[in-house]
């Protein structure tokens, strides 16, 4: 029954990660149900929940290629959100009724001018500014922004977002976080009952569909997998991913198709979102918020004053997960990204923890290069 | 002395004064005997002039570092870093200056994420920097809002930075010497808009890009070496001076038959020297302004010490080249454009797309879009403004050639 139960979970987050207008997405919008897209992850979903409104992360991962956003963008942009840019302009993703562009790094950030100005037309659409440095006076600067955000919101969508809504959408998030966590947590064993390709499609379902639904879903899966572990399986190596993106499993299939398995990601659809929970006390939810994303979770690399916490985070889960090696991944152009892993190489070093940078298009053109590295990397790190 | 013999003057003293800002600038700055900080990019000069003490900007050493008969050793050495190969090369070289362990170790070190993600990024190296492990550290968080509550937050930053300098450095930060600081920076600023003034003449009476020498020694120049501050306003004087009589008489750049005006907007390429003096030249071609020689100087609200922080963080934010283009909306950008173009009686956009520049690289279609509307002929190169390996000085000239012919200007 159990082993039933993962399988069929796991299909349906296979399809909706695979897919952008999946099932429950569809009902949600026939019920009458608004949905909101949203880059990248320091936007926080409880804002939109609050409103009644279904928050969907953006990613283009189906994406065949950039012909029409290359008129916007040009080679030298990340080709994460040029090939999102894309899908917008070919009509994928008209499904939004608005969209939110977190401020996070600078081709992020011209998404939002370049969206507004096109031919495709988004209802609502908000640029919130995030702040770059992790300290107090930005959880009061980054509060604001989130103040003006629920009033846009508001006054768009003729909503009402309340302290009280914006309470539950944290409780109901931290369970996500919560559940997804527990799960996390399995793969600390010799034999996960969980691969990594599998994880990364439970992650980015977990930013395509209603959150009620996908914790549902999520403690049915926790429960069997607590009750599948096959012990019979060994493998090469224990694998770490960090890096940009995290929304597709070209590595961890590559790694894990080689024998090798991914216990663990701090990746930007991945083990960062989960990471902690908000606090449920105080008065003020969006304070709250604010000091979850400027304090306690500072991941972007775009992020300044915090490469230690983002070190000491990645040296625990190589500590807990047993962790043999690390494989970077950066988009081509991520010029933060690459000043993140230049360090993290260096630092790893210095603890004697094997890693391999790979840089990458969001969309590659080929596999045999990365399969080929990854391959090396593996045999050198084996058990 | 005749007026070029004049300009050639403030040209040679300028040219003396940069090498401050290069690496060995940095190195000699150390030894000055003055409180010695190192930023990751522009920083406003009031503050360490006020203060007394030698601030040195990496990326513009990186920067300088990519001109001259090394640049092409310098940067390949920097690309074998291993860091990303498309990173702008200024930063790229600031990145390997530290990392090679060639510059001192300073008294205390202030990071930004102004202007964009490379400059973040570096100013990340600083900080994890292990010589430097010990050195105090202050980060300033540049908000991407260009609102008075944006300016506030940045202004409080500010403050307490100041605060910071003083703590580390013993200067004290006195407001009365300050606000003298800040009226003399206004002063500058005036003459600054002067000159774009008398610039905007047919003929253009001397080089447009004298401006940007102009606001690099006022501002990067005073901040490594206060004593360098009132020097700039003397500087100035003596450039209006000189261009308004050339004004007077109706004299254009000497030697050069004026035919088309064209915007650069973008930072001037470390081998503009290989470009612009030929296009004058060859085609009459005057480059009236770049990213450096608009300078939009923000005059400094001296009324009150509450508003003289939140001033001066709009005029850090707003006034700093780069900064104002690549932290904010498309919208500036194309607004400064069609503004400059109408007001200088610019020709035509080049729009170099400087192949570091993830702002240009990702709002070329609006500022294209935004030209056509206004009926300024656009070209876009996508060059290297750091290497000029990438997109040689003669490609760029011949695109240009052929891109004024067929738009009908010669």
């Amino acid at each position: 029954m159990s082993t039933n139960n993962k399988t069929s979970i796991l299909e349906k987050f296979t399809h909706i990660s695979e897919t952008l207008v999946n099932p429950s997405l569809a009902r949600f919008r026939e019920d009458g149900g608004r949905v909101v897209g949203y880059f990248c992850s320091v936007m926080p979903e409880e804002l939109l929940i609050a409103g009644g409104l279904m928050p969907f992360r953006m990613r283009g991962n189906m994406s065949r290629g950039t012909d029409n956003a290359d008129v916007y963008f040009t080679s030298w942009n990340c080709s994460f959100p040029r090939h999102c840019f894309n899908l917008a302009l070919l009509g994928e993703f008209n499904f939004l009724d608005g969209l939110v562009v977190a401020g996070t790094c600078d081709t992020i950030r011209f998404v939002f001018d370049n969206w507004k100005k096109s031919p495709v037309k988004t209802p609502f659409i908000h640029l919130l500014n995030v702040p770059h440095v992790s300290g107090e006076p930005m959880v009061d600067y980054f509060r604001g922004e989130l103040a003006k955000l629920r009033l846009a919101l508001e006054t768009s969508f003729g909503i009402t977002i309340t302290d009280d809504k914006v309470w539950d959408a944290v409780r109901l998030c931290n369970r996500t976080r919560e559940l997804q966590q527990a799960i996390y947590a399995l793969r600390k064993s010799d034999h996960p009952p969980i691969s990594g390709s599998e994880m990364v499609q439970v992650m980015v379902a977990g930013a395509s569909m209603p959150k009620e639904e996908y914790n549902d879903d999520l403690e049915t899966l926790l429960n069997s997998l607590k009750s599948s572990i096959d012990d019979s399986r060994t493998y090469d190596a224990r694998l770490l991913v960090v890096g940009s993106g995290g929304d597709d499993t070209i590595i961890t299939q590559i790694a894990e198709e080689m024998n090798a398995v991914v216990v663990n990601d701090h990746t930007c659809f991945g083990g960062k979102v989960k990471y902690g929970t908000i606090s449920e006390t105080g008065g003020d939810p969006l304070e709250a918020i604010a000091k979850y994303q400027v304090l306690d979770r500072p991941f972007c690399p775009k992020i300044g004053g915090a490469y230690q916490l983002r070190l000491d985070v990645i040296l625990n889960l190589i500590k807990e997960y047993r962790i043999d090696g690390m494989i970077g991944q950066r988009m081509g152009c991520c010029d933060s990204w690459s000043g993140e892993l230049y360090s993290l190489r260096t630092d790893l070093k210095s603890e004697g923890i094997p890693s391999m940078i790979l840089e990458r298009d969001y969309i590659p053109d080929s596999i045999g290069q990365i399969s080929t590295r990854i391959q090396a990397f593996i045999e050198t790190i084996r058990r | 002395m005749n007026h070029q013999e004049i300009l050639n003057q403030l040209d040679a003293e300028a040219n003396d004064l940069f090498k401050e800002l290069t690496i060995y600038g940095v190195n000699d700055n150390a030894r000055k005997g003055l409180p010695f900080i190192i930023a990751s990019d522009d920083a406003l000069p009031e503050i360490p002039v006020a203060m007394n003490f030698s601030l040195s900007i990496m990326t513009v050493a990186g920067a300088m570092g990519t001109a001259g008969p090394e640049a092409a050793t310098n940067i390949d050495r920097a690309t074998e870093m291993g860091i990303e190969n498309r990173l702008c090369n200024s930063v790229k070289m600031a990145a390997y200056y530290l990392e090679a362990g060639i510059l001192p170790v300073p008294d205390m070190i202030i990071t930004t994420n102004s202007p964009c993600d490379a400059v973040d990024m570096l100013g990340q190296l600083m900080d994890k920097y292990k010589p430097w492990a010990d050195v105090p550290k202050f980060r300033l968080d540049s908000p991407h809002g260009h609102e008075p509550s944006d300016f506030a937050y940045f202004g409080e930053q500010l403050r307490a930075c100041t605060r910071e300098i003083s703590r580390v450095t013993g200067r004290k930060f006195e407001m009365d010497r300050f606000l003298d600081v800040c009226n003399e920076s206004n002063k500058q600023a005036r003459l600054i808009q002067e000159f774009q003034e008398l610039k905007r003449a047919v003929p253009c009476p001397v080089d447009p890009d004298m401006a940007r020498k102009g606001w690099e020694i006022a501002r990067w120049i005073a901040a490594t070496d206060p004593a360098v501050f009132p020097k700039a306003t003397r500087w100035l004087e003596r450039l209006i001076e000189v261009t308004e009589d050339k004004v007077k008489h109706q004299l254009g750049i000497e030697g050069v038959d004026e035919k088309i005006r064209f915007l650069w907007y973008d930072v001037s390429p470390s081998w503009s020297s290989k470009l612009f003096p030929r296009l004058q030249k060859e085609l009459g071609a005057v480059c009236m302004m770049n990213y450096y020689s608009f300078a939009n100087w923000t005059p400094i609200d001296t009324s009150s010490e509450e508003r003289i922080m939140s001033s001066i963080a709009e005029k850090y934010l707003m006034g700093t080249p780069m900064t104002r283009q690549a932290m904010h909306p498309a919208d500036i950008y194309c607004e400064d454009v069609v503004r400059i173009c109408k007001e200088f009686k610019c020709d035509a956009m080049v729009m170099p797309c400087h192949i570091g520049h993830r702002d240009t690289n990702a709002y070329h279609k609006l500022a294209k879009d935004v030209c056509r509307e206004n009926g300024i002929p656009f070209l876009f190169l996508g060059c290297d403004v750091w290497d000029e390996r990438y997109m040689t000085p003669e490609v760029v000239f011949d695109r240009m050639k052929t891109f004024f012919e067929v738009s009908g200007l010669l």
